[in-house]
């Protein structure tokens, strides 16, 4: 779907997981779309953060730590749908028993932390939309860290507070094909590649 | 009731002593959405949430509440600790639930905030 709507680099930000970027990377190289390993975080303030990393080593050796610190409460299928791990020729491999819903026990400063330790860097996810938002849940956008990159949801309004000095990705976050956007955005790199996309973000931090 | 009776009332450790522990408290209010307690807060106010972010004791000091009141055990972060501390906030800390620590605050006579 990314190759049909002409996108250059997409990342793969499943809750609080990163088994699927390894094949979701190989479909990307297959399809000539380039893949981000990534993932989304809920935190214990079960606020959304995106972690975005150079390598699948990376973000699978970040995403079973997360893994570690979700509680073990387990997944119902016929509540929460499943949850798959996919892998050749579109089979399932395996599936993760923890509900991936819930949040970590970690808070936002120390999943920054996790995620710099295995080189990625960490971006609030759609801080203006009414759930697990930066704004909602923390009020004002916390400065500490830092967060010189967030990600706002287009389709509704953002304080201007929250993303000045900052720069802002608009992303689909998309859960289902159809969601996932037109070739709107971009970000001047010189290459589109994962790394690039990284090394400008961390030239923010 | 002063802060420090509604520490005997709930049986709550003190976290941070606070700078005027003979402030009356004017009402309560129990939420974990910072958004919503910005909308909502009172100066006076005795608030109790299971969030342990520093923005807790800012959005606290802005709408100067008399306390807050970390319930089901959960601990104030360093880095709050310390706001806390530099900003004389009192910090009430127990193991009890939001609804128990509602239920004996209503039952003492602390009213919620009137809108």
């Amino acid at each position: 779907m990314a190759k049909v709507k002409g996108l250059d680099v997409i990342a793969l930000t499943d809750h609080n997981t990163a088994e699927n970027v390894p094949q979701a990377m190989a479909a990307g190289k297959a399809f000539g779309v380039e893949v981000i390993p990534g993932m989304e975080v809920t935190s214990r303030e079960e606020v959304h953060i995106l972690a975005y990393f150079e390598t699948a080593e990376d973000a699978l050796a970040f995403g079973k730590e997360i893994y570690a610190h979700l509680p073990d409460v387990h997944n119902r299928e016929e509540l929460f749908g499943n949850q798959l791990v996919i892998g050749e020729g579109d089979e399932p491999t395996g599936k993760l028993e923890k509900l991936l819903l819930n949040a970590t026990d970690l808070t936002l400063k120390e999943i920054a932390e996790l995620a710099e330790r295995y080189h990625g860097v960490t971006v609030p996810a759609h801080i203006n939309r009414g759930a697990n938002s930066m704004i909602v849940a923390l009020g004002l956008m916390p400065m500490l860290p830092q967060y010189p990159v967030v990600e706002v949801y287009s389709r509704i309004p953002c304080p201007e507070y929250a993303v000045k000095g900052r720069l802002v990705l608009y992303a689909s976050d998309a859960h289902r094909l159809e969601d996932i956007a037109e070739r709107t955005f971009a970000l001047n790199l010189e290459t589109p590649t994962a790394q690039a996309v990284l090394h400008k973000l961390k030239s923010l931090f | 009731m002063k802060i420090s009776e509604l520490a005997e009332l709930l049986h709550a450790t003190c976290v941070c002593e606070g700078e005027a522990p003979d402030t009356e408290i004017t009402c309560g209010y129990a939420c974990d959405l910072l958004s919503w307690v910005l909308a909502h807060g009172r100066k006076g106010m005795a608030w109790t949430t299971v969030q342990t972010h520093i923005n807790v004791v800012a959005v606290a000091v802005l709408m100067e509440m008399a306390c807050i009141i970390l319930s089901e055990g959960n601990q104030l972060e360093p880095d709050s600790l310390r706001k806390a501390q530099e900003e004389g906030l009192a910090v009430l800390a127990t193991d009890k639930t939001a609804f128990e620590i509602c239920g004996l605050m209503m039952a003492a006579g602390i009213a919620p905030a009137n809108e």
